[in-house]
């Protein structure tokens, strides 16, 4: 089975959080001008949030998490699921989301757990949220998403540093007669190594070894706690899987493009995404981009890129979206929802 | 059938922002094409994905070394 349609639970609210402190990619002297240009106009990346020291995704996604149950106006008692999608927890152990259980003064008979996923977590975490909710024991779930991927990508590596930025965000889910939300997912767990971490896990405990810098090739020098991100690897991945997913999901949802408002993928690179939405032939005014101020931020890029370029329609009308997550693992889903009169603050800074 | 050698060729310079057509051959090592970097691999990736709807791993782009080597993969993958 790689599809799911969950019912009776409503998309009910979403936020997003930013770190104030902007990067801009034209800074970024390890390269050329010429080559900034160039890397600004291929990735659609100009600028990057990144978290001041000590600051993590939990306490972005808090501070998403606050705004959203303040517009929400729910009463925190009745939240019975907390679950955070992040490879930047605050610590190895404990999970982190029990930590936000609290913080966020929510009951102790919550549910809280954590999710390792990166790229594709947000609609894996969607799918999980609401298939707890479906069950129709729980009412009410935070889903919360994000990742600080400045602190573990090299800043010597001009394949990664200059992509990725910090992000959190907070989505809401409820239970509800009558809605349905719908599912495409899949994992090929052969490609792991195209993004990863290699040391600091128990397969290869950090050792001398491990903080060594070393000079992959030109322009990528990284040590063995840093992310790895084989482009090539991924890009192949990429074009190979996502279409497929999309086509799925609306087979199986049974919609055709021009019965969705918006198709919001994960904020990967201009150059792979924009390929995808032509494989697809979606017209580019249904495909939303916050590359240019935001860069890839992981789990967190398609709930920032609803609160960013979609929250005016959204507060206004009816909306029937198609999600797409891709990345890390190698993972992957689609979910297809639509939202009615939900909350959705604007982006906070912090 | 994925075509001839020289129709590789021909895809592969316009796939390459830059390239003038008709200064490639089988032949050419593609590393040292001046503009050859990141960008112009996924760009051929795109291609080879676009006309031959296939793949060529990251693996097998460091392995070759001539647009013949590359489209020899090709061919292997749509026999």
């Amino acid at each position: 089975m790689s599809t799911s349609a969950i019912q009776n639970v409503r998309f009910a609210g979403v936020s997003a959080c930013v770190p104030r402190e902007v990067r801009k990619n034209e800074d970024f002297d390890l390269i050329s001008p010429e080559e900034r240009q160039k890397l600004i106009q291929t990735t659609g990346i100009a600028n990057r949030r990144v978290a001041a020291e000590g600051q993590c995704t939990s306490d972005l996604c808090y501070s998403a998490a606050e705004a959203l149950l303040e517009d929400l106006q729910w009463n925190r008692d009745e939240v019975d699921a907390v679950v955070l999608v992040t490879q930047s927890a605050d610590y190895t152990v404990p999970a982190t989301a029990p930590i936000l259980q609290d913080r966020l003064r929510l009951p102790k008979g919550c549910l809280a757990l954590d999710i390792n996923l990166g790229c594709s977590g947000y609609t894996y975490g969607l799918q999980v949220v609401g298939s707890l909710l479906s069950a129709g024991k729980l009412r009410k779930g935070l889903l919360l998403v994000g990742d600080t991927p400045s602190k573990t990508v090299s800043p010597r590596d001009r394949s990664s540093a200059t992509i990725f930025g910090d992000a959190g965000a907070a989505t809401a889910l409820e239970s509800k007669d009558g809605a349905t939300m719908y599912f495409d997912f899949g994992s090929d767990g052969s490609g792991y190594e195209a993004i990863m971490i290699p040391d600091g896990g128990l397969r290869n405990p950090v050792g001398e070894e491990s903080l060594v810098m070393t000079e992959v090739s030109e322009g990528i020098t990284r040590n063995r706690c840093q992310l790895i991100l084989d482009g090539v690897e991924v890009f192949n991945f990429s074009i190979r899987e996502v279409p497929k997913t999309v086509r799925s999901l609306m087979t199986f949802a049974n919609r055709t493009v021009e019965d969705v408002d918006a198709f919001v993928f994960h904020q990967a690179n201009l150059f792979m995404n924009d390929l995808i939405r032509k494989k697809l032939k979606l017209p580019a005014e249904k495909v939303p981009y916050t590359l240019r101020d935001y860069g890839n931020t992981s789990s967190a890029s398609i709930p920032l890129t609803i609160v960013s370029e979609l929250r005016n329609d959204i507060l206004t009308r009816k909306m029937a979206l198609v999600l797409c997550g891709f990345g890390v693992g190698l993972s992957w889903a689609t979910s297809y929802v639509e939202t009615e009169g939900i909350s959705c603050p604007p982006i906070v800074e912090v | 059938m994925p075509g001839t050698a020289e129709e590789f060729v021909r895809n592969f310079e316009n796939a390459i922002e830059g390239i003038e057509p008709g200064s490639l051959s089988p032949d050419t090592e593609y590393a040292t094409i001046e503009q050859w970097d990141s960008l112009a691999a996924l760009s051929v990736l795109a291609m080879v994905d676009a006309e031959y709807d296939t793949e060529i791993s990251g693996n097998e782009l460091r392995k070759c070394r001539t647009l013949q080597d590359l489209f020899g993969v090709i061919q292997s993958k749509k026999q």
